[in-house]
């Protein structure tokens, strides 16, 4: 049911064909996160004199905008990926007996190399500029692996309705663009009105990008209460989607 | 340190609980148990974590409070 041989396959694929038959090759896949970082640390810090409210420090908001979009990318790019997998990989859902669900894992493991490489790099950025790790930093794996979880489940659910309904992968980028300036990333919360201060709240992506935020950026706990109703979403989200995909998994073949 | 070894213990522990699950149990059943067990060991990362931080320093201060009149 689970072909992890495949699943594995399709992933060195994906992330190798990236950088098929350039001169550098995999080189790009540490000279991209390179330049991203400069980006958010050296232009909007020292370039462009941003800074975060309360922080004096030249790098505070590059390090608020980097755990702040490392991980929206990540997230972002594995739900509007996921959304169009079984029209994508009808060939192999047509020849390979395999879980479809399985193959939304693939993106997710993709995306995942991508994170890691770039957080990689940003943690020796940070050690490089004398930052001090404090052991709530053990707790973004489990960060990471919830907000895939999340988009796993809506990924699944999108991409099983995309299949009836084409049009649900541009819905679902316009719903992206829009999440996106919905959720603090590049601006701070504080300066939103009120009335969407207490919205943004039930913003699951908030929830998330939110618990980065305090851990690197304010040195304070995530919280916890949260991160658990958000788990139990989640996983609630989790579970209907895949109900829904096994109810329609046979419509969902036939249509393929 | 104590959180760390602690998250990890934990981690393994489910690690090998799913595992097992998903090797013992047959047909569609063992995704939604997948799911359950997904949840619990999130939920007890964020519950345990901070607990296993607390009991760190807890600990800590008490062993300095006995071994040493300085703290006291």
């Amino acid at each position: 049911m689970l072909n992890l041989s495949l699943i594995w396959e399709l992933t060195k694929r994906d992330f190798t064909e990236q950088f098929a038959g350039s001169a550098l090759g995999m080189t790009w896949a540490v000279v991209f996160p390179v330049i991203n970082l400069a980006i958010y640390t050296i232009v909007f810090g020292q370039v462009m004199g941003a800074r975060l409210p309360g922080h004096s420090g030249v790098y505070a908001y590059g390090v608020y905008v980097t755990v702040g979009l490392v991980p929206w990318i990540a997230f972002q790019n594995s739900l509007s990926r996921s959304t169009s997998v079984f029209l994508e990989k009808k060939p192999i859902i047509s020849k390979v007996r395999t879980s479809m669900p399985a193959l939304l894992i693939y993106i997710s493991l993709s995306e995942s190399i991508t994170f890691v490489i770039t957080m990689s790099l940003f943690l020796l950025f940070l050690l490089l500029t004398g930052y001090s790790f404090r052991i709530n930093l053990l707790l973004v794996p489990f960060i990471y692996f919830l907000q895939q979880l999340f988009a796993f489940g809506v990924g699944l659910l999108a991409a099983t309705l995309n299949v009836f309904i084409r049009d649900f992968k541009q819905l679902i980028g316009i719903v992206l663009q829009l999440w996106f300036w919905f959720t603090p990333i590049v601006y701070v919360r504080d300066i939103l009105p009120d009335a969407m201060k207490s919205l943004i709240r039930f913003n699951p992506a908030y929830v998330i990008i939110e618990s980065y935020q305090r851990i690197f950026v304010f040195n304070a706990e995530p919280a916890y209460r949260t991160l658990i109703i958000m788990t139990v979403v989640t996983h609630l989200i989790l579970f209907g989607s895949y109900a829904v995909f096994r109810a329609l998994e046979k419509d969902v073949r036939d249509f393929l | 340190m104590m959180a760390g070894i602690g998250i990890l213990l934990w981690a393994c522990l489910f690690l090998g609980l799913t595992y097992a699950m998903w090797k013992s149990i047959e047909g569609y059943t063992k995704v939604y148990l997948l799911i359950a067990f997904s949840a619990l060991f999130l939920i007890g990362v964020f519950v345990l974590f901070p607990y296993l931080k607390g009991f760190t320093v807890a600990s800590a201060q008490q062993g300095l409070m006995m071994f040493s009149p300085y703290f006291r």
